[in-house]
């Protein structure tokens, strides 16, 4: 246990960095003008587009390897800090020092011969469930409920000479310039997208030039509680994120990934060079396994329910697929609206016209919708916690809102139980406020907080107790 | 709570871990803002870590405290230090402190031939004293170096004596495991402790961290301090931590801490670490733990530790930051040095003192006394 938290530090340690990979809730350019329509995108079915062809061999090599990030904490520093690498955390592919490292950091040296670690994308987009790191599962227990700018200086003690202080000294300034936006108050969510806002708040959007000053207003500091979903449900989905934000060329919204460190267009561009290929290989990843024993005939039972009740919305399964790319509008699902509103209700479209000055020239554009999109089911047993906010357990208690708890945490044994669909958790008492210890605080998931309401998608319902559990053994198999 | 004990520990580790730092050198820098990368004036302590490094491997494996022989030395690990801060009353009741270091750093890896010649060296010891008396504002420190050798520096482990010159941390481990003595100088001063643990020790977790250790936050300390102008008994308690691996040693890097332990007279005992970049850039971090009367660890991270520093003391080498406002959670503390002139011309200069700690724990009022170390603010 306590070598999964110390391991949880260093993550957390490196997650700074890598952070901007995670989906980079928005930006991009539309033609400009007064009406902030133009930021917006409607509910209801989203639109194809058009994705740029990538190989997928070479993304995964690309995605693992290559410094994305370029800006990090010397090696030698972090290799004292860093706990012994479980072996259960390398992956096959790595070249370099890279097959030594876990999977969330990618080493590489930069211009005056240092070697840099940073995080890399699967600092969030992975997780281990048992002794396997399963590639594009958001991780539901990264920890950034942590000050950055206090890992910052624990590395800085153990840097050495000037060319390692000026690599440092780089990381250093971004992470000053994001920590005030990218803390959460609960172990699982996601600041992601309060950290790419921050992130244009200091780069002049024409030429990536970074400003210790903010250029805009930057966010609010406190992000909204996000869950990270998984990525292999980007291959069925037009638009990327909850709100359908992302869209245009999916691989041009991923550079974003790169705003913390790259400084010069030139840098974005070579990123850019194979972005295609990260993308397709995004696309093709299967979902995992379920990993226990399906009872077929009770899952054949729950198949025509979930067509009847479920498939309008999350498509259907099996031969001959269907997914409808349908945003349900906050009204009409009614969970936690907070994300949603704040991304339609003016107070972000600064940054969304940041996007449009980028150097993207239109190949995407920030337009979210008032509500949220249906996401594909594929994998779903492993994705838990449910909702975008990750605010219901597990599958069982989203399928019939009497199971939600209001106040709960995960086990701290980080135990997935396949059957139930979910992380082991148990169910409290009392919130946030109820406890005295801000090390406990950080772990209570309280629906009662701002963004992290439990209510909505209320359909399972209406179902009764066998059509539920038939829908649960279908959705296994999914 | 299982919670709450682990990330005491994990907390206990980084705080110490900025201790290092801060008994020790940090790295010779002004402490004028500047834009450029601090300069790499490196001191020959940690040129010698820097050598030594290259013959040491990373402490791995499980490892378990075993009380008394890991008071001792550890010839495995390239650095290692013992630090006691006593903070007493003199007969009149006068504040008195006493801080005594030990930095060992290791010459041959473990791995190394056995040395041909007594003479040969196989460790560099740096230690220094210093006492503060308050009743007549008198701070007399020193600091001594040598190498490793048996009888002059270095730790006998039969006697569970550690030595440094005539300066002796004893743990009679066969006699009686709970009574160490602590006799030292600075020169012909003489301070003679009787130390006595009052709480289980806090083991420091190697696992974030390249280095392992313990605390012991609180024992009681009874004896006698002899100066030109005689004898006195002085009582009171003592706070010390022992630590070995690769330990910060900061002639170089560019952040710089600040160390504060207070022990308070409700039991129990606060510890604080500020850290800054020396290029002026950067916002400090404050990294903070309590240690209850039971010896349970909360720790503060920079939401819940808001520190202020409220007057600066204009000394021979810089302005130092001696005068703290500090709230933790429902503790409020007022931090002042019982006098301004505690600055030490060490090979690197630094503020180490002795303070008065005042305020309240919710709604009853708390005072103590504590040590102040701070660094990286000289030339």
């Amino acid at each position: 246990m306590k070598r999964r938290i110390v391991i949880g530090g260093a993550v957390v340690t490196l997650a700074v960095a890598g952070l901007a990979i995670a989906w980079l809730g928005g930006f991009l350019p539309s033609s400009s003008g007064a009406n902030p329509e133009r930021h917006r995108s409607p509910t209801g079915e989203v639109p194809a587009t058009e994705q740029r062809p990538g190989d997928p061999v070479a993304g995964y090599h690309a995605l693992v390897n290559e410094p994305y990030v370029s800006c990090g904490m010397p090696h030698e520093a972090w290799r004292r800090l860093a706990p012994e690498t479980d072996p259960a955390d390398l992956l096959p592919g790595r070249k370099g020092h890279n097959a030594e490292l876990p999977y969330f950091l990618t080493a590489h040296v930069n211009a005056d011969d240092v070697e840099i670690v940073s995080n890399n994308c699967l600092v969030c987009h992975a997780a281990r469930i048992g002794d396997e790191v399963v590639v594009g599962l958001g991780d539901a227990f990264a920890d950034f409920t942590v000050d950055p700018r206090s890992l910052v200086n624990q590395v800085g003690r153990y840097v050495r000479g000037p060319a390692q202080t000026a690599a440092w000294q780089h990381w250093a300034d971004r992470i000053e310039g994001i920590a005030a936006y990218i803390q959460t108050d609960t172990i699982g969510m996601n600041p992601a997208t309060n950290l790419s806002w921050a992130l244009m708040a200091h780069r002049d959007p024409e030429t990536m030039a970074w400003s210790d000053t903010p250029l805009l207003e930057p966010p609010p500091e406190t992000p909204v509680p996000l869950r990270t979903p998984p990525w292999w449900w980007m291959g069925k989905k037009n638009a990327m994120f909850y709100t359908t934000i992302g869209r245009g060329d999916h691989s041009r919204y991923m550079l974003f990934a790169s705003l913390l460190c790259a400084d010069t267009v030139e840098e974005l561009r070579e990123i850019d060079a194979y972005a295609p290929d990260i993308r397709a290989y995004l696309e093709s990843l299967a979902p995992p396994v379920f990993p226990g024993e399906i009872d077929t005939a009770l899952a054949a039972e729950g198949r025509p329910v979930f067509e009847a009740n479920c498939a309008s919305c999350h498509g259907t399964y099996g031969e001959a697929p269907s997914y409808p790319n349908r945003v349900i509008p906050l009204e009409e699902i009614g969970t936690d609206p907070l994300y949603a509103a704040t991304m339609t209700d003016g107070s972000l479209d600064r940054f969304y016209e940041w996007v449009e000055r980028s150097p993207h020239d239109g190949t995407v554009r920030a337009a979210p919708a008032k509500g949220y999109i249906a996401p594909p089911l594929d994998g779903i047993w492993a994705v838990a916690p449910y909702l975008h906010n990750g605010s219901v357990p597990s599958l069982a208690a989203l399928l019939d809102s009497r199971l939600r708890p209001r106040y709960w945490r995960h086990a701290e044994t980080r135990e997935h139980d396949a059957e139930a669909m979910g992380w082991r958790h148990e169910v409290l008492e009392g919130g946030k406020d109820a406890a005295d210890d801000p090390a406990e605080r950080v772990h209570i998931y309280d629906t009662t907080l701002p963004g992290y309401d439990n209510g909505g998608h209320y359909f399972g319902d209406d179902l009764s107790e066998e059509e539920r559990r038939a829908v649960i053994e279908y959705l296994k198999s999914l | 709570m299982m919670t709450r004990r682990i990330w005491g520990v994990v907390a206990v580790v980084i705080a110490i871990a900025a201790a290092v730092v801060s008994y020790f050198l940090a790295s010779p820098r002004g402490s004028e803002p500047t834009q450029s990368a601090p300069l790499q004036e490196s001191d020959w302590i940690s040129a010698a870590a820097d050598i030594a490094a290259e013959e040491f491997d990373r402490l791995a494996g499980p490892w378990e405290l075993a009380l008394p022989a890991d008071h001792g030395v550890h010839s495995e690990a390239s650095t290692e230090l013992w630090h006691v801060s006593a903070h007493l009353a003199d007969e009149d009741g006068q504040p008195v402190g006493v801080q005594f270091l030990l930095f060992r750093i290791g010459l041959a890896g473990p791995e190394a031939p056995p040395p041909t010649s007594a003479w040969e060296a196989r460790e560099l010891f740096r230690g220094h004293v210093v006492l503060v008396e308050a009743a007549d504002a008198t701070v007399v420190a020193q600091e001594q170096f040598a190498r490793g050798m048996v009888g002059l520096a270095g730790y006998e482990a039969n006697l569970g004596e550690l030595r440094f010159d005539n300066w002796l941390l004893a743990f009679p481990a066969r006699a009686d495991p709970d009574q160490w003595t602590l006799s030292s100088g600075p020169g012909d001063n003489r301070v003679e402790l009787n130390l006595t643990p009052e709480k289980a020790p806090l083991r420091l977790d190697g696992e974030a961290v390249p280095f392992r250790g313990y605390a012991f936050s609180r024992l009681h300390a009874e004896g006698t301090v002899e100066t030109q102008s005689g004898q006195r008994s002085v009582s009171g308690t003592a706070w010390f931590e022992h630590l070995w691996g690769e330990l910060p040693i900061p002639g170089g890097s560019p952040v710089a801490s600040d160390r504060l332990q207070v022990q308070l007279d409700d039991g129990s005992e606060l510890s604080v670490v500020r850290s800054r970049r020396l290029d002026g850039a950067g916002t400090p971090t404050v990294e903070a733990l309590l240690i209850d009367t039971e010896g349970n660890v909360v720790a503060f991270d920079d939401d819940a530790a808001q520190l202020e520093l409220a007057r600066r003391w204009q000394g021979a080498e810089a302005a130092w930051p001696v005068h703290w406002r500090l709230r933790l959670g429902d503790l409020q503390l007022v931090i002042t040095p019982v006098m301004d002139a505690q600055e030490h011309a060490f090979m690197v200069s630094v503020w180490s003192g002795l303070v008065r700690a005042q305020g309240q724990h919710g709604d009853r009022p708390v005072s103590g006394l504590g040590t102040l170390q701070l660094t990286g603010y000289g030339n």
